[in-house]
């Protein structure tokens, strides 16, 4: 009985004071054509003595047509509103609150106090229930905050206890599990964040709470919550549209002073769209690429270099699986389709334990479940792309699907160039990505999805490439009880690429290449008690290759068959992690991860002699190996330590160590892009490449946690990184070891990053200062480079400065920028030419001593939402953008051709001047 | 993949892009006067030759010989061979030379700008 007295009194606490508004004497006229609604506000208030309270954002396109007879204020608003999906609330003192979207509730739901029939059941549905039909689909906030959730049975109280609460916090309008959002209570302080199935469990105190929920990209919102024993409750929340300044709860900490993570980044399909995209496409890597830490080898190349760390050092899943080449055309688009994705999280430092096999970062993309109560569809069209995506129900609230597709018509326009050259070239790609979820029940969630991307270019009907990614997973998750819960995973993945020459049949050939792996992993998340969060877990990855064949073509050809023999390996690994909150100010993760590496035949090894450096000419023979017979076995511990101490509530300083082991590697020859980057396995001469890294930061926020700003440092070594001697051979080359040496890398920064997220200008500023350094040294001065002391790697840029900014002048139009600064990247020239026994030589300067010029680039775009007419069939955008605005020719690499018995330098720019592009988006 | 290959699918990339491809000279580093020392010692009786020439701009394509060099090459604990200028830039023994196993021999190069002496180590 006192439970219920106290909440009678909070509800009314709560909320205003209702009076009847539709008080005697309010009656207006007016007639008004394309009248702004600030004036139209305006002439009211005179006429009826009220006072209009709304946002200006929210009105700033609303013209108001009308003619206003000596009506009565409310139907005269009422009928001028509805277009608009304007509601609005006279209050007692005469003022005319304007909402958008809801409205609000002045009397309290039927049946408010009869609550009896609520226990132990999430309340969302039957709230909802209480509202109109059309306006279900936007949850009451208001009314949602002043009502109280009660959870658990009545009769199991025991005061002072802690009890767990455990379920899904999901997007009102699509059902969408949210990654990363923070549910916590202030007093005591605790609080979780949910896991990548939007899954949290946390113990808290029994009694009358208030739960505080924060999630990028939607409102911040509280729940009052009755708490009796343990139970489940499943909270929605509200996707943030148009971020008001009334958003009351950001005073309270942010995600980035009291979580524990560091290192990493989180991006969410909202924040990427806001990015000016470049030939029409948004692009999850593009985005990344402005973040500090994050570098890539230029406009066009393959993949993202973090920390200092080669591209093959980041581990790219796509819901747990393996994506061996992110790229679509030459790089220019990454091959995530921005339409599918939910969420993109980048870990650079302090990788927890469940992930191991690359020893840079880990970049895991994250793709939405699909609309799980309505069909709704999305795409795009550009000049180079056109895309699609459907989602919806297949069991309301239970299953769900998503499908995407995504394709270019550039074959279609390079048909159209009037140069035979460019006429008869080709390059095309195409990607499927498709995911189906299904909640069996309340404990048990089946997910199974496929990706397959496909590209295919040519240059004046020479050379054809085309490579393929495919990926199947299938993901069960069991909930054991609140507190414990495992998935269990299965994921295939493959990478071919295909490259064929028939022009001159003489030289006819096919070459092949394939990777694929199949990994099978059970994790369990275990929440013990309220300061323990605890995984564990195992995996496998079975890893086959296919090295490089090459065969002739058509019968004419005398191209001679060679054909590598295939590898395979077996990568295990053990985990556990612990994250132990000593105070709410101090936190500690621990955790331990153990890989174990098998290299396994059927092969035959190249032996060498000893003490002689590794070339053809000192091989000695060769040794077989039988059928999964062990040839090489690597393990070991690899640690990870994270730390966060609060020094108070708006700054935080958090230290992190980790190791991390690299079973396989690409060898690709960064100075030239080239689709047929291989990967090679660990063997008896890769050693698996070990990386060891510290890093401390300092977080702290400003102006309400409006502003977040931070510095981190980091110092990294790397065990056995891989460089090629001079005139490395990569391709078909049957003694790879004969060419690649293993050095020690060594890389070191500081990233400093202000970002402010909300309001009408927000992006964020970064720059970082970095090295990048590897040493050759050998027994063997022929093997050494530089004469073993430390040089740049290929993807060492000291400085790099990056600014993204959108500035929103309404809710209809908006102004994205981005700025790109940074130092060229090291290349080798030859310096002198020199001639020796009757031939020309090249002589070249120290491996990577010089740089290619700096790099700039500004892109600007223009992003226009489509009218707010009533009737309407979709929602509908125009991205206006300009791709390198200064027209600036950045040297993408520099190149050097013999001519008439001179060696001539060539730069090399891939846009060399503006790209402007249109994409025209839609929903439905 | 040879050469020709990955530079054609450059241009590719060049066309599709709006991309340019311009002249570069790489910032002049000082190295083009480097002197090149060519020279082979055997164990069969003829005459010890080394041929002297100076490295060039990498856009140049003349051969510049290094002329008045004085040359000796000299075995280890015994005797020293001075090197006469046969042919601009073409330096020889006077009489046969026949390198034995196991003896260590350094050849000495003062350039007749004598702004440096340069030798092998023994």
């Amino acid at each position: 009985m006192r439970n219920l007295l106290l909440y009678i009194s909070i509800a009314f606490l709560s909320l205003p004071v209702a009076s009847q508004a539709r008080e005697e004497g309010l009656i207006v006229s007016g007639k008004y054509e394309n009248t702004p609604f600030a004036v139209f506000a305006k002439d009211i208030e005179q006429q009826a003595d009220v006072v209009f309270m709304y946002h200006p954002l929210m009105v700033d396109s609303i013209m108001v047509t009308a003619i206003v007879n000596n009506e009565p204020l409310d139907r005269a608003l009422a009928r001028i509103f509805k277009p608009y999906h304007l509601h609005f609330y006279i209050n007692s003192n005469k003022q005319v609150i304007v909402t958008e979207g809801y409205e609000i509730q002045a009397r309290l739901p039927i049946n408010f106090f009869d609550r009896s029939h609520m226990a132990m059941s999430p309340v969302e549905g039957e709230v909802v229930d209480f509202l109109q039909a059309e306006e279900k689909k936007v949850i009451l906030q208001n009314t949602l905050e002043n009502t109280l959730i009660e959870v658990g049975s009545k009769s199991k109280i025991i005061d002072g206890q802690f009890v767990n609460l455990a379920g899904h916090i999901r997007d009102s309008k699509t059902g969408e599990p949210l990654i990363g959002a923070m549910m916590y209570i202030d007093n005591p302080r605790i609080g979780v964040a949910t896991d990548q199935f939007g899954y949290y469990s946390i113990n808290l105190p029994q009694g009358r709470l208030s739960l505080l929920l924060k999630c990028i990209g939607y409102k911040d919102t509280k729940r009052p919550l009755m708490l009796y024993s343990q139970g489940k409750l499943d909270l929605e929340m509200i996707e943030d549209v148009i971020p008001l300044k009334e958003v009351i709860i950001e005073s309270e900490k942010d995600v980035n002073i009291a979580g524990m993570q560091m290192g990493v980044e989180r991006l969410d399909a909202q924040s990427m769209k806001k990015v000016p995209p470049v030939l029409g496409e948004v692009d999850v890597l593009r985005v990344a690429l402005t973040l500090p830490g994050v570098q890539s080898v230029g406009e066009g190349a393959n993949g993202i270099n973090v920390r200092g760390g080669n591209a093959d050092q980041n581990l790219m899943l796509l819901n747990d699986a393996t994506v061996y080449n992110p790229t679509h055309l030459f790089g220019f688009f990454s091959a995530f389709n921005p339409d599918v994705i939910k969420s993109v999280e980048l870990h650079k430092g302090g990788i927890p334990a469940e992930f191991g096999g690359r020893i840079s970062s880990v970049f895991e993309v994250q793709t939405k479940e699909g609309n799980n109560k309505n069909f709704v569809g999305s795409g795009g069209i550009s000049p180079v792309t056109a895309r699609l995506a459907f989602e919806g129900p297949i069991v309301k609230n239970k299953a769900s699907y998503i499908v995407g597709g995504r394709s270019t018509y550039s074959d279609w326009i390079l048909n159209r160039i009037p140069n035979d050259a460019i006429n008869n070239s080709t390059a095309s790609f195409y990607d499927l990505y498709a995911r189906i979820s299904y909640d069996i029940n309340e404990k048990n969630t089946l997910y199974a999805s496929g990706y397959y991307s496909h590209d295919k270019f040519g240059f004046n009907s020479d050379t054809i490439y085309s490579y393929t990614n495919q990926n199947v997973s299938l993901q069960w998750k069991h909930i054991f009880n609140n507190k414990l819960y495992g998935v269990f995973t299965g994921v295939y993945s493959g990478y071919t690429y295909h490259v064929k020459s028939e022009k001159n049949e003489v030289n006819a050939f096919d070459m092949d290449y394939a990777i694929k792996n199949i990994n099978g992993k059970i994790d369990f998340s275990y929440f013990p008690n309220s300061r323990h969060k605890v995984d564990f877990g195992i995996s496998s990855i079975y890893y086959g290759l296919e090295p490089g064949s090459m065969l002739p073509a058509g019968i004419n050809s005398l191209i001679l068959p060679k054909i590598l023999e295939n590898e395979q390996g077996l990568e295990s690994a053990i985990y556990l992690g612990d994250k132990y909150d000593f105070s709410p100010r101090f936190s500690v993760y621990i955790g331990l991860r153990y890989s174990i590496y098998n290299y396994l035949g059927p092969k035959s090894v190249n032996q060498y002699a000893e003490n002689a450096p590794i070339t053809e000419a000192t091989q000695t023979g060769e040794k077989n190996y039988s059928k999964n017979q062990v040839i090489e076995t690597y393990h070991g511990p690899e640690l990870r330590l994270s730390a966060r101490y609060s020094l108070n509530d708006d700054t935080s300083l958090k230290l992190s160590y980790n190791k991390m082991r690299q079973y396989i590697h690409m060898l690709s020859n960064t100075t030239s892009i080239s689709p047929t980057d291989t990967w090679k396995l660990s063997d008896s001469y890769f050693k698996p490449q070990i990386g060891d890294q510290v890093s401390l930061g300092l977080y702290r926020n400003f102006k309400n946690n409006t502003i977040e700003g931070s510095v981190e440092a980091y110092y990294k070594t790397i065990a056995n990184l891989l460089d090629f001697k001079s005139g490395a051979q990569l391709v078909l080359n049957e003694q790879l070891e004969t060419d690649i040496i293993g050095g020690q890398g060594n890389a070191y920064g500081v990233e400093f990053l202000l970002r402010k997220k909300t309001g009408k200008l927000n992006g964020w500023l970064s720059y970082t200062y970095s090295k990048s350094l590897i040493r050759i040294e050998s027994d063997f001065a022929d093997e050494e480079i530089n004469n073993g002391a430390y040089y740049p790697t290929n993807y060492d840029k000291p400085h790099a400065v990056n600014l993204l900014a959108n500035w929103k002048f309404s809710r209809r139009l908006s102004v994205s920028t981005v700025m790109s600064y940074s130092s060229g990247r090291p290349i080798t020239y030859p310096i002198a030419k020199y001639n020796y026994n009757g031939t020309e030589r090249l002589h070249y300067s120290e491996r990577n001593q010089y740089r290619i010029p700096d790099y700039f680039r500004l892109d600007l775009s223009l992003n226009i939402e489509g009218n707010h007419k009533v009737k309407k069939l979709n929602h509908s955008s125009w991205t206006l953008a300009v791709y390198n605005l200064t027209g600036r020719d950045n040297a993408y690499s520099v190149y050097f051709v013999s001519q008439n018995g001179k060696v001539k330098g060539y730069q090399l720019s891939i846009f060399a001047e503006a790209i402007p592009t249109i994409t025209y988006n839609f929903r439905f | 993949m040879s050469y020709h290959k990955i530079y054609s699918y450059l241009l590719l990339i060049v066309a599709l892009s709006g991309g340019c491809v311009q002249e570069f000279d790489p910032p002049a580093q000082g190295y083009e006067n480097l002197l090149v020392v060519e020279a082979f010692l055997s164990n069969e009786d003829e005459p010890f030759e080394v041929r002297l020439s100076r490295s060039v701009p990498i856009d140049t394509s003349a051969f510049v010989p290094e002329s008045g060099a004085q040359i000796t090459l000299s075995e280890r604990d015994g005797a020293t061979f001075v090197l006469s200028e046969k042919r601009t830039g073409v330096y020889q023994s006077s009489g046969m030379i026949a390198a034995q196993a196991g003896r260590t021999y350094q050849l000495q190069i003062k350039t007749a700008s004598a702004r440096a002496t340069c030798q092998t180590k023994w």
